[in-house]
C-alpha cells in the first residue's frame, strides 16, 4: 500500500471530528443571518428553541432543521437571481406586461413587485401600465388562497375580454397552484390563462415534500380521531385529510424516512400543545403542521426566506405563545 | 439458535437502506465508530468485517479505507481465507459489540431510530441469509435474525438503563490496526497524556506494519 495514501488515511481518521450540535446551531444561524430577528444574535438561541423539545429527539431535531434550512430557506440574492431567470426563460419579450399592484402593503406580493419593477428594464422585460398582459409577482404558493382572493377581487374590477395573466413566483406547492389554476379557471378566463408552471420546476413542491404524520404514533392517532370527531359532530364540510401512507424514499425534506417520521411526529406534539393555547383546536385554520383551512394535520410546508416565514409551516418553527420560543419569527405584516 | 417465524405486519422489518428503519442495517452510511477521537471507522458493517482480521492490519486498513459498507464487505470477502479461526463461535458476540459501538458513536441519531421501534420485533429481511436476518416465505419472515434479536437486546438496554457503556467483548486477542482494544476504548476521561500514549502506540504499530513512514 502506498505511504503517502495511508499517511492521507490516518491524517483523515484523526483530524475528522463529528458535527457537533454547535456546529449544527452555528449553520442555522449562518444561513439565517439576513433574517430580521434580533435574537438570532444571541449565542443561546437555537438551544432556547431545542430544549423544548423531548430530551431524546433534540439532536435529530436539530440536524434535520439544520439540512431544511440549508435546502428550503432561501436568500435575497438565491431569489432575485432565479425569478429573473425564471422571467427571463419564459416571458415573451416582443410582448408588453402590466403588473397587476399589490393589495396589502407589507406584503411578500408588494416587495416582490417593486423588485420586479426596477430589475425589468436591465432584463429586456417590457413594462407597460396599459398591457393586455398581466404580471402578479409573489415568492410563494402554499394552498393558494392568499393569492386566490387576491386575483378574485382584482379581476371583479379588471377583468376585460382577451387579457392573459402570467403568475411568477419562485416557488410553488403543487396542490396550491393546481387549485389556484382552477379557481381562475372558473373565473372565466379558461383560455387566456398562462400559467408559468413549466419554468418554475427546480421549485415546484409536491404532496410528498409536505410534513405529515403518519397514524402510527399515539399523538398521531388522537390528533386523527380528535378531526374524524369533529367532522362528525359538525357535519363539517371541510375535507377530512387522512394521516400519510406513503412511504418516501429518497425525499429531500429529510435524511432518511424513519427519521421524518420521528421529526413529523415531535412536530405534531409540539405543534398541538400550541393549538391548544388559543382554546380551540378545531374551529379555526390553525393546525399543528401549520395553517389549513381543511380538517387536516396542517399544510405541513417548509419554505422560508430572507423576510418570511409562511404560517403554512409546522408552528414549533414559529408560532410565538407565552410558554413557547419559536425558531424564526414570523412577521405579520 | 431455532428459526423463528415473523408477521411482518407486527415488527418493524428493514431491508434497504435507503427505506423506513434502513438505519438499523449495518450497511447504513452515517453511522460512523469513532475510538477515542483516535480512529474512525466508516460503519458497523466494516467494523464487524474487520475484526475477522485481527492479525492482520493491513486487511483492516483496506477494509476501513472504503466508502461503503457494501464495499467494506466486498473488500473483506477477497480474504476470508484469513479470518480467524474462532470466527463462527464469536461472530455473534463480536457483532453484538460493533451494534453497541454504532450506539455509543452515534447516540442521538441511531437511538431515536431504535426507540421509534417501541416494543416491536425488529426483523431484518433477507433475500438467502436466515442466519443474521430472514427469509420472506409466504406472507411471514423466517430466520434466526440473529441482527433484530441484537438490535431488540440492545433496545432494551437502552430502555432499562439510561447509560449504555462502551465494553470489550470477552474475546481473546481483539485490535484493530495492531492496537488492543482494552487501550484504544480507554475512556477519555484518562486525559490527553492518556490519548497520546494510545496514539503514540497506535502510529508505531501502523509503523512497524509498514502502514506509514
Amino acid at each position: 500500500m502506498a505511504s503517502n495514501q495511508t499517511r492521507l488515511m490516518l491524517s483523515t481518521y484523526t483530524k475528522q471530528c463529528m458535527t457537533t450540535r454547535a456546529d449544527y446551531s452555528a449553520n442555522i444561524l449562518r444561513a439565517l443571518s439576513e433574517f430580521e430577528d434580533k435574537r438570532l444574535k444571541e449565542e443561546d438561541h437555537i438551544e432556547k428553541w431545542l430544549l423544548q423539545f423531548s430530551d431524546e429527539n433534540q439532536d435529530l431535531i436539530l440536524q434535520e432543521t439544520s439540512r431544511l434550512i440549508e435546502n428550503f430557506y432561501f436568500s435575497e440574492d438565491t431569489i432575485t437571481s432565479e425569478l429573473l431567470s425564471v422571467c427571463n426563460k419564459g416571458l415573451d419579450k416582443s410582448r408588453d406586461y402590466t403588473l397587476i399592484p399589490h393589495q396589502r402593503s407589507g406584503s411578500s406580493r408588494e416587495y416582490f413587485t417593486s423588485l420586479f419593477e426596477r430589475k425589468a428594464g436591465e432584463n429586456g422585460i417590457r413594462l407597460n401600465e396599459e398591457s393586455h398582459n398581466y404580471l402578479l409577482i409573489d415568492d410563494c404558493i402554499f394552498s393558494g388562497n392568499t393569492m386566490i382572493k387576491e386575483l378574485e377581487s382584482w379581476l371583479e374590477i379588471n377583468y376585460r375580454e382577451g387579457i392573459t395573466i402570467t403568475i411568477v413566483v419562485h416557488a410553488y406547492y403543487k396542490q396550491g397552484a393546481e387549485y389556484l389554476k382552477y379557481r381562475i379557471e372558473r373565473a372565466r378566463l379558461e383560455g387566456n390563462y398562462q400559467f408559468m408552471g413549466t419554468i418554475l420546476s427546480q421549485k415546484a413542491f409536491n404532496e410528498s415534500n409536505l410534513m405529515r404524520p403518519r397514524a402510527e404514533s399515539h399523538e398521531s392517532k388522537e390528533y386523527f380521531d380528535l378531526l374524524s370527531n369533529y367532522k362528525n359532530e359538525s357535519q363539517s364540510r371541510k375535507p377530512l385529510i387522512p394521516p400519510r401512507v406513503s412511504d418516501v424514499v429518497n425525499d429531500p425534506l429529510f435524511s432518511s424516512p424513519s427519521v421524518r417520521n420521528i421529526f413529523e411526529d415531535e412536530m405534531l406534539t409540539y405543534g398541538k400543545r400550541l393549538v391548544e393555547t388559543t382554546g380551540y383546536p378545531i374551529q379555526n385554520s390553525l393546525r399543528p403542521m401549520g395553517y389549513d383551512a381543511r380538517l387536516s394535520y396542517g399544510f405541513g410546508a417548509f419554505y422560508a426566506n430572507f423576510r418570511n416565514i409562511s404560517n403554512n409551516c409546522p408552528l414549533a418553527f414559529w408560532y410565538k405563545s407565552e410558554g413557547f420560543y419559536p425558531l424564526i419569527d414570523r412577521k405579520v405584516r | 439458535m431455532e428459526k423463528r417465524i415473523y408477521n411482518p405486519s407486527e415488527a418493524v422489518v428493514f431491508y434497504k437502506t435507503r427505506e423506513e428503519y434502513g438505519e438499523l442495517s449495518n450497511m447504513a452510511s452515517g453511522f460512523p465508530i469513532e475510538f477515542n477521537n483516535i480512529i474512525r471507522i466508516p460503519s458497523s458493517e466494516a467494523l464487524y468485517q474487520m475484526m475477522r482480521y485481527t492479525e492482520y492490519p493491513d486487511i483492516q486498513f483496506e477494509i476501513a479505507n472504503t466508502n461503503s459498507a457494501m464495499a467494506a464487505k466486498m473488500k473483506s470477502k477477497k480474504y476470508t481465507s484469513l479470518t480467524r479461526k474462532d470466527w463462527r463461535r464469536k461472530r455473534v458476540v463480536i457483532m453484538r459489540w460493533c451494534l453497541n459501538m454504532k450506539y455509543i458513536a452515534n447516540r442521538n441519531r441511531f437511538g431515536p431510530i431504535l426507540r421509534a421501534t417501541k416494543n416491536l420485533e425488529i426483523v431484518e429481511k433477507s433475500k438467502k441469509d436466515d442466519f443474521w436476518g430472514a427469509i420472506e416465505v409466504g406472507d411471514q419472515l423466517i430466520g434466526q435474525n440473529i441482527l433484530g434479536r441484537l438490535l431488540v437486546e440492545l433496545r432494551s438496554d437502552i430502555y432499562n438503563e439510561k447509560e449504555v457503556k462502551i465494553y470489550i467483548p470477552n474475546v481473546p486477542e481483539l485490535k484493530i490496526f495492531g492496537v488492543d482494544l482494552n487501550i484504544l476504548c480507554q475512556s477519555r476521561s484518562d486525559g490527553n497524556e492518556e490519548k497520546h500514549k494510545v496514539f503514540s502506540l497506535f502510529e508505531s504499530n501502523l509503523r512497524r506494519n509498514s502502514l506509514v513512514d
